[in-house]
């Protein structure tokens, strides 16, 4: 009679020894790490964050106002680059934008708002926010909301920024309600939520306002 | 007898042979086009300033007639006006090269002067690309929410919007929309995933070739356009993109003539020219572009500020 044979795993051949082609296993380089990649971030002229009385958002639960970054680029909305006879020194001339701007209503924010600027440059010619956090060896850029709204409502504090008027919470709410309705979205459970969340803040700031 | 293997024989060959190809990094190399909707306010050369004030005036019935009554004095209409100042800036870029690096350099090879002036031409475009994109946020009335994805609804509420601030409706052609790129991945979502497909995306191939590569269609008599270089908006949540008619945005350039045997000029538009440092066998390629651009009537367009 025959012995039942046993069922066994598959073997799997293993080399008796590392490959010999390589000789030796190759070694990485001390500090090529990623964190050494500088960011992949795009030439970005240096910016003001700008305000405006009519412009406003809801972002980390808070209604706050929408900041524009209004690049100071020699060309655009009438910056200038001039040139000083006294100390030789060529610099950027924003008085014509600015006085686009507060033409218009729109409150620019000054870099020494702060005893820190409020933009830096993580790569040779590229300013953000200094709460952009750029990821090294890649053009991923993670910021730090919490710490912009934080900054946000200490500018409102001080009285550098308005505070939303009830026609601007109403007009929010109102589009947003508008967006809601709107049968792509009611199709979309994640705008859906994103919505109704927006609409809960907008409409408690109602409540108080 | 032993074979020939790659590995034996490298006096015979080279550790890497370099590529009639190359592959471009990435970057949008889209150039927005001289849309009815871009107010050009000219060539600002010979004209003795490099800024020019362009007026804004309550005329053609931007004041009513007032109702006087039989014999009364009307009251002087008073005459509304504003400006805009646009002033061209200068853009340059230069290459610098070595006869060594330029003479080694294989057929095909990029280091010639007709390589660097096709790409001295494309970079300059794309500067006034730049400075068109980066007026998108500015506009007071905005569409949109923060962090959430441009839809369909952003988009018709910021139609209104436009219609209301620029008291016109929305000719078809004369309306131009730019977006980022997200954004208007983000519209053709909506568009295609909407009404079960009855709303088509429209972006024939004889419009594609008039208005550039960054059209991605009309949509509800906005052409749309989409670019890389529209920027962030509330710390990076978003981005601002807009719609806008004709009036919210004017530009300008500056004409520049070739005057050496090594200079020339590339459109009008682009002076290009070689210099060359004998001492050190070095030729620098260099270009020059003057452009400006500037919000016009702010009225006259909404930014849609979406989910970046």
């Amino acid at each position: 009679m025959a012995t039942p044979r046993t069922s066994t795993s598959p073997t799997v051949d293993r080399p008796a020894a590392l490959p010999a082609v390589a000789g030796k296993l190759p070694t990485l380089r001390r500090g090529s790490a990623a964190s050494d990649a500088k960011p992949l971030l795009p030439h970005r002229d240096p910016f003001w964050l700008v305000a405006h009385p009519d412009r406003w958002t809801v972002q980390g639960g808070q209604v706050v106002p929408y900041l524009d970054e209004v690049p100071l680029t020699a060309g655009v909305n009438g910056v200038e680059t001039a040139y000083n006879r006294e100390t030789g020194e060529t610099f950027i001339d924003t008085d014509g934008l600015e006085s686009n701007l507060r033409t218009k209503g729109a409150i620019p924010i000054p870099w020494d708002v702060d005893a820190q600027p409020y933009i830096v440059e993580p790569a040779p010619g590229c300013w953000v926010t200094r709460w952009a956090r750029p990821t090294p060896g890649s053009s991923y850029v993670e910021y730090d909301t919490d710490g912009y709204l934080a900054w946000v409502a200490s500018l409102q504090d001080r009285g550098l920024l308005p505070r939303p008027q009830r026609r601007h919470l109403e007009q929010l709410a109102q589009a947003t309600r508008f967006d809601l309705t709107h049968p792509n979205t009611a199709a979309d459970k994640i705008r859906t939520a994103q919505l109704t969340a927006i609409l809960t803040v907008l409409e408690t700031a109602l409540e108080t306002a | 007898m032993d074979s020939i293997l790659y590995a034996g024989i490298a006096d015979l060959r080279t550790v890497e042979a370099l590529s009639n190809n190359f592959l471009s990094l990435a970057t949008d190399r889209n150039a927005l086009p001289l849309h009815p909707a871009l107010v050009y306010d000219g060539d600002y050369a010979k004209r003795g300033t490099k800024a020019r004030k362009v007026p804004h005036i309550g005329w053609g019935g931007y004041d009513r007639p007032q109702v006087v009554a039989d014999g009364a004095l009307v009251p002087r209409t008073t005459l509304t006006t504003g400006s805009t100042t646009v002033a061209v800036a200068r853009r340059s870029k230069s290459y610098a090269a070595s006869d060594l690096a330029r003479f080694t350099d294989p057929e095909g090879g990029i280091l010639n002067a007709a390589s660097f002036a096709n790409e001295a031409a494309a970079a300059h475009m794309l500067a006034l690309t730049d400075l068109i994109a980066s007026l998108m946020g500015g506009f007071s009335n905005t569409a949109g929410s923060t962090g959430t994805d441009l839809s369909l609804a952003n988009v018709l509420a910021a139609l209104t919007l436009l219609e209301v601030g620029s008291k016109s409706a929305i000719p078809a052609g004369a309306t131009m929309g730019v977006l980022h790129t997200v954004q208007a991945g983000d519209l053709r979502t909506a568009i295609a995933t909407a009404s079960a497909g009855a709303l088509q995306w429209q972006a024939p191939a004889e419009q594609l070739v008039i208005k550039g590569n960054g059209y991605r269609g009309t949509y509800l008599g906005v052409d749309w356009f989409a670019s890389d270089y529209v920027r962030t908006a509330n710390s990076g949540a978003d981005r601002a993109g807009a719609i806008f008619v004709r009036g919210a945005v004017v530009w300008a350039d500056m004409s520049q003539q070739a005057e050496g045997a090594d200079q020339f000029s590339i459109a009008g538009k682009v002076l290009f020219e070689r210099d060359r440092e004998g001492r050190s066998a070095t030729t620098d390629y260099v270009s020059h572009s003057y452009f400006g651009a500037s919000e016009g009537l702010d009225n006259h367009g909404v930014s849609i500020i979406t989910d970046a």
